[in-house]
């Protein structure tokens, strides 16, 4: 995680996980700035970016469960 | 506006095996004993029955803040600004006793004698009960040096709640860098204040003790204990705190003060917040983002990861903002509260989420929720999205068949408390540097960096800035 409250901030995570309840975990996540002392939430930056990559996407899986960045809001 | 240059964030975790390394990133895997759940008191299946919720009804010209109940079933409303009014939950006998100067801040509690209210940094004090009271007046708290006006402290209490012994305090102080620490104390009142003794902390100021077994090579403490304290439970030998243990997300946790130990009592990917218990402590309501999709960032806490609170990567401060801050402005949403049955909530019994309490998505649920001394109600105020100011929201539960309060005890001090109040001090230097690693009880390692930026003197939040990264190579093995 680089977390700049001006600017973005990145979070990535690359996991694989065994045994009993298996999952993966591969994600990133770039949220713009908080600014404004803090008051400004957080909001995810799902445009792509210079290398035409997303800047946000990817999914977790575990125990069952799949959860990726559909509906999640983007205003 | 700067933009950082990406950093890759690598965890591996295995809890019972080895991990396939997926990439040519650098072999990683590991994995993590996530220890015995603590025993949960027995209790439930709860019948909770009808849910009713309301709006408390005001007179006109009342702008309500807060509410809480007294012994006889009252409330205590908190109002324009600092005014305090005793009123049936019906809205009839609206009896003002207070006329300004109890502030406005969040915290609003009422001691067991039900003659005081403590609001962080005064009290306010009456001779009778807040029915009959006719002299109400505020009394400062002295908080114990070195963290009272000392400028490394950001807010000497953050939180404060009183137990129901009416002596013991717990409050969070917050520190010029953003961390925090959780404490407690004795309040005694002296001519003109109230007094803090035996003040000790309690979070964890040394989560990374050497480890014998590895040089070079530290402890990652388990539980690690932080947060912001809400409410004293189990009759004041416990603190219910917004922390976690098994997740790196923040869930509702209990601070044992009579073992030292941490319980989980939410498990939502999601962010929960702090349990405010029943009196009979088999129902819950907790503020949560685990009924509202859009905002719901649950996606980070799904899959749990070692050491999650220990070594965090700050998530929880991006959850927050995305899932609370924002939908307490303009963005569509909710917050819960959320009901709980407490036993399900705590067994994290598979899909169990509890009942929403949010009725109308352009009210948003505020802190402080209080239950009724019988159980079968409680009150919370709901902030208007729109810019119609606030209102008291009631839940009736007139099906549910309450137990039995659980009885005060004179809260214990807690194992491994300490009362060398400097230890913050070093707790928030090494929050600002660390570098560490954590060998693996069979094999392979994790390292944890964590640097803040431009934090030495007094910063501000727009120039925080944080690195976190962990990685551990393949083949590392924490439990065979």
């Amino acid at each position: 995680m680089n977390a700049n409250l001006t600017g973005n901030s990145v979070y990535t995570a690359d996991m694989t996980l065994t045994g009993s309840k298996p999952g993966e975990m591969k994600l990133k996540a770039t949220f713009g700035p908080l600014g404004g002392g803090g008051v400004v939430p957080a909001r995810l930056i799902f445009d792509e970016d210079d290398s035409g990559e997303p800047q946000t996407g990817g999914y977790v899986e575990y125990n069952g469960k799949r959860l990726t960045f559909e509906g999640i809001t983007r205003e | 506006m700067s933009v950082l240059k990406f950093q890759a964030l690598l965890i591996g975790v295995s809890l019972l095996g080895l991990v396939a390394c997926s990439d040519n990133n650098g072999s990683n895997s590991g994995s993590v004993d996530l220890g015995p759940v603590d025993p949960v008191d027995p209790g439930g299946p709860i019948d909770i029955g009808s849910v009713e919720v309301s709006t408390l009804t005001l007179p006109e010209g009342v702008d309500p803040r807060s509410a809480a109940f007294t012994e006889s079933g009252k409330l205590v409303l908190r109002y324009n600004g600092g005014a305090l009014a005793t009123l049936n939950v019906d809205g009839s006998e609206f009896r003002p006793f207070f006329a300004g100067g109890a502030g406005e801040d969040d915290d609003h509690l009422l001691f067991a004698d039900g003659k005081r209210i403590h609001q962080g940094t005064t009290v306010v004090e009456c001779t009778k009960v807040f029915e009959e009271c006719d002299d109400a007046k505020v009394v400062p708290i002295k908080y114990p040096d070195p963290l009272d006006t000392d400028p490394r402290v950001r807010s000497r209490a953050q939180e404060a709640v009183i137990a129901p012994d009416n002596k013991t305090q717990s409050w969070m102080v917050l520190l010029a860098d953003f961390s925090t620490i959780v404490l407690t104390g004795t309040l005694v009142r002296e001519t003109e204040q109230y007094v803090l003794t035996d003040s000790r902390i309690i979070s964890t100021v040394e989560p990374f003790p050497a480890d014998p077994a590895n040089p070079g090579g530290v402890i990652s403490v388990t539980p690690f204990i932080n947060g912001e304290v809400k409410q004293f439970v189990h009759g004041g030998a416990g603190i219910s705190v917004v922390g976690g243990k098994d997740l790196a997300t923040a869930d509702s946790m209990v601070i044992r003060l009579d073992t030292g130990g941490l319980d989980q009592y939410t498990y939502t990917p999601g962010y929960d917040e702090t349990t405010i218990f029943s009196p009979d402590e088999k129902l819950g309501i907790v503020m949560t983002t685990r009924f509202s999709p859009a905002t719901d960032l649950g996606i980070f806490g799904l899959m749990p990861r070692p050491y999650g609170q220990s070594m965090s990567v700050n998530l929880n401060r991006y959850m927050y903002t995305h899932g609370v801050t924002a939908v307490r402005g303009a963005r569509e949403g909710n917050i819960g509260p959320a009901l709980i049955d407490v036993k399900r909530s705590a067994e994290d019994e598979p899909g169990y989420v509890g009942i929403n309490l949010a009725t109308d998505v352009n009210w948003v649920y505020r802190s402080p929720m209080e239950w009724s001394p019988d159980s079968k109600m409680a009150v919370w105020p709901e902030g208007s999205q729109s810019g119609n100011g606030t209102r008291i929201q009631i839940v009736k539960l007139p099906d549910y068949q309450p137990g039995e309060p659980v009885a005060t005890v004179d809260s214990p001090v807690m194992p491994g408390s300490t009362t060398d109040l400097d230890k913050a001090y070093e707790y928030q230097d090494l929050q600002q540097n660390i570098d560490v690693i954590v060998y693996g009880k069979h094999s392979g390692y994790i390292t944890f960096s964590r640097r803040k930026l431009a934090l030495r003197g007094a910063p501000t939040r727009s120039d925080t800035l944080t690195s976190a990264t962990m990685v551990t190579p393949c083949s590392t093995v924490w439990k065979a």
